[in-house]
């Protein structure tokens, strides 16, 4: 099990692109992504992707793990590249017998394939070069104008930075479990239908128990240290936006506006 | 009986985050044995004791039960469970049964015990972790104490009659008095002539329970030979990262006074010799 490769986990490094606000990464992150979806010309796909790859490299991080960063939607990219293949009605190219694979097809998904990996692409960028408490730090600096239509905004992100946390440490002890079931005979992966759900139950069980368990000692642990449901909290680091941030947003901006162009020369 | 011959760990391959968790390492364990391994966190020990039972795959060398390769042609896990028998970390935080008779007769039954043969296995595991049978069974695993609870953890692997028990950090995150009543019953075992293995970072623990000792550092078995001998190896014992037991350095200190102290596991000993000569 590959359980440290999550959301393409932080990889710490003092690269530019990780001095940078959160916030500032947050909200271009997820510009880049809505902007995507408005794209229509291969080139300014190229011109998305050599940004993106202008990005790893200044974050230093590590170059292959961004590449298998795309291994969760391999199997979404191959489905929906397939299925827009065979699908997709206009001129055919090719055929033999039933199938037939037609121009608009191979476009849309040479389309979507590219957009889906330059996706997970960013988020990548994101997620490694952002730790978890600035990510919620940001979060909620973002959601926090909220606060004026009584959204709790501060402990909206403090439940998701947790529970971002407890993912890995869930997943390692699933596994420790399930291991520890097997060397007492248990069998997960025979049996018909009713016998496998049953036989997950010493799985489950402990596991949700153990969670609870561990839910209860932080709420303990976090009132503990006055902690209050709503009460103000100070960051640890305060977030100012500084000249690489502005220079981040223009650049971002620019790569986006460039890539809308119709290059008619080429 | 078991064999591990050269055998590799490594998790992640080809990934950033790949880790040699162990290198080359072959040793042979035999009935009635009384070995413990030791070794810093993160040296190895945990993955060594999964290879035993076929939980972890090598990804070099083979481990052999009985001269037959467990990972090779399709030998059943229950046939490797019933011979060995691994307690885990935290062994209490797999429970998920009523009572403790069905957290205990889960392994048992696994193995297609039939209901007049799981009962005299609960009974037997019992009994032999210590428990008054009759005033423990009908209990939830749940609402025990901590050393109870660790004792029932036991017994449930126990329970499956293996010819090896394995255990990992038995006594890991007990106070004093619950590592001793593990650390008694695990000596009651050994009594009885059964071959156990147990992994510890406690070096006291691993001397006066053991007569063989295997020490890994950073997935290399560096040490495999009787406890006594490792312990006289000082360089060795630091430079790996473990201490000295109290009974060694404690000895160590009397020599000067008492020439002829003798060699011994347990204190009371050293502590007999000491108030027969101190009263002269
Ligand atoms: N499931 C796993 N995935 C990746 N790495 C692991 C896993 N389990 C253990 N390791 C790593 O392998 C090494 C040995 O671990 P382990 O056998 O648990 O050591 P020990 O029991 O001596 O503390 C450690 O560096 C640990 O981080
Ligand atoms: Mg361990």
């Amino acid at each position: 099990m590959n359980r440290k490769n999550f959301f393409g986990q932080y990889q710490y490094s003092n690269s530019p692109l990780h001095l940078l606000d959160p916030r500032v990464k947050i909200l271009s992150i997820f510009y880049i992504i809505v902007f995507l979806f408005f794209v229509k010309s291969l080139w300014g796909y190229l011109i998305l992707l050599a940004f993106v790859i202008i990005l790893v490299l200044l974050s230093k991080v590590n170059f292959a793990s961004a590449i298998r960063s795309l291994k969760p939607i391999l199997y979404l990219l191959i489905f929906t590249v397939v299925f827009q293949i065979f699908f997709t009605p206009g001129n055919v190219v090719f055929s033999f017998h039933f199938i037939k694979i037609t121009k608009e097809g191979l476009n849309l998904a040479i389309y979507i394939a590219i957009r889906l990996m330059l996706l997970s692409f960013f988020t990548f960028i994101l997620t490694s070069t952002t730790s978890s408490i600035e990510l919620s730090d940001g979060f909620q600096a973002i959601i926090s104008p909220l606060k004026i239509i009584h959204f709790p905004s501060e402990d909206v992100a403090l439940m998701i930075s947790i529970s971002l946390q407890f993912v890995p440490i869930l997943f390692e002890e699933a596994d420790r479990i399930m291991k520890a079931q097997m060397s007492r005979g248990a069998d997960f992966n025979s049996g018909g239908i009713v016998n496998r759900a049953k036989s997950f139950l010493p799985l489950i069980l402990p596991l949700l128990l153990n969670a609870f368990n561990r839910a209860d000692q932080l709420a303990i642990a976090m009132e503990a240290r006055g902690f209050v449901v709503g009460g103000k909290r100070t960051p640890y680091r305060a977030m100012r936006i500084k000249v690489k941030d502005c220079i981040f947003i223009l650049s971002t901006l620019a790569v986006t506006l460039f890539s809308l162009f119709r290059w008619t020369i080429i | 009986m078991l064999e591990i011959r050269n055998v590799s760990v490594i998790y992640d391959p080809k990934t950033i985050f790949k880790k040699e968790a162990l290198i080359n390492v072959s040793l042979k364990i035999g009935y009635g044995e009384l070995i413990s391994i030791v070794g810093k966190i993160g040296s190895g020990k945990s993955t060594l004791i999964q290879l035993f039972n076929g939980l972890i795959k090598p990804d070099q060398g083979n481990v052999f039960l009985n001269g037959i390769d467990i990972n090779e042609g399709n030998v059943p896990r229950k046939e490797i469970i019933k011979k060995i028998g691994i307690v885990f970390q935290y062994p209490e935080e797999q429970f998920f049964a009523e009572t403790v008779f069905d957290e205990i007769a889960f392994g048992p039954r696994n193995l297609g015990q039939n209901d007049v043969k799981v009962k005299e296995s609960v009974l037997y595991s019992l009994e032999t972790m210590g428990f008054n049978v009759s005033e423990i069974i009908e209990r939830s695993p749940f609402h025990l104490s901590g050393g109870e609870k660790r004792r029932i953890a036991i017994a449930s692997v126990l329970a499956m009659r293996p010819d090896v028990i394995v255990l990992d950090e038995p006594a890991a995150g007990m106070d004093y008095e619950g590592k001793m009543s593990i650390v008694t019953q695990v000596r009651k075992q050994i009594e009885k002539g059964m071959t156990v293995v147990f992994v510890t970072h406690d070096m006291d623990e691993a001397f006066y329970l053991s007569d063989r000792l295997i020490a890994l550092d950073k997935g290399y078995v560096v040490f495999d030979g009787p406890s006594k001998d490792f312990f006289q190896n000082e360089p060795l014992v630091n430079k790996i990262g473990l201490e000295i037991p109290f009974t060694i350095s404690f000895r160590k200190k009397l020599l000067k006074c008492f020439p002829d102290i003798p060699f011994s596991k347990d204190i009371d000993s050293l502590i007999e010799f000491l108030s027969v000569r101190l009263s002269h």
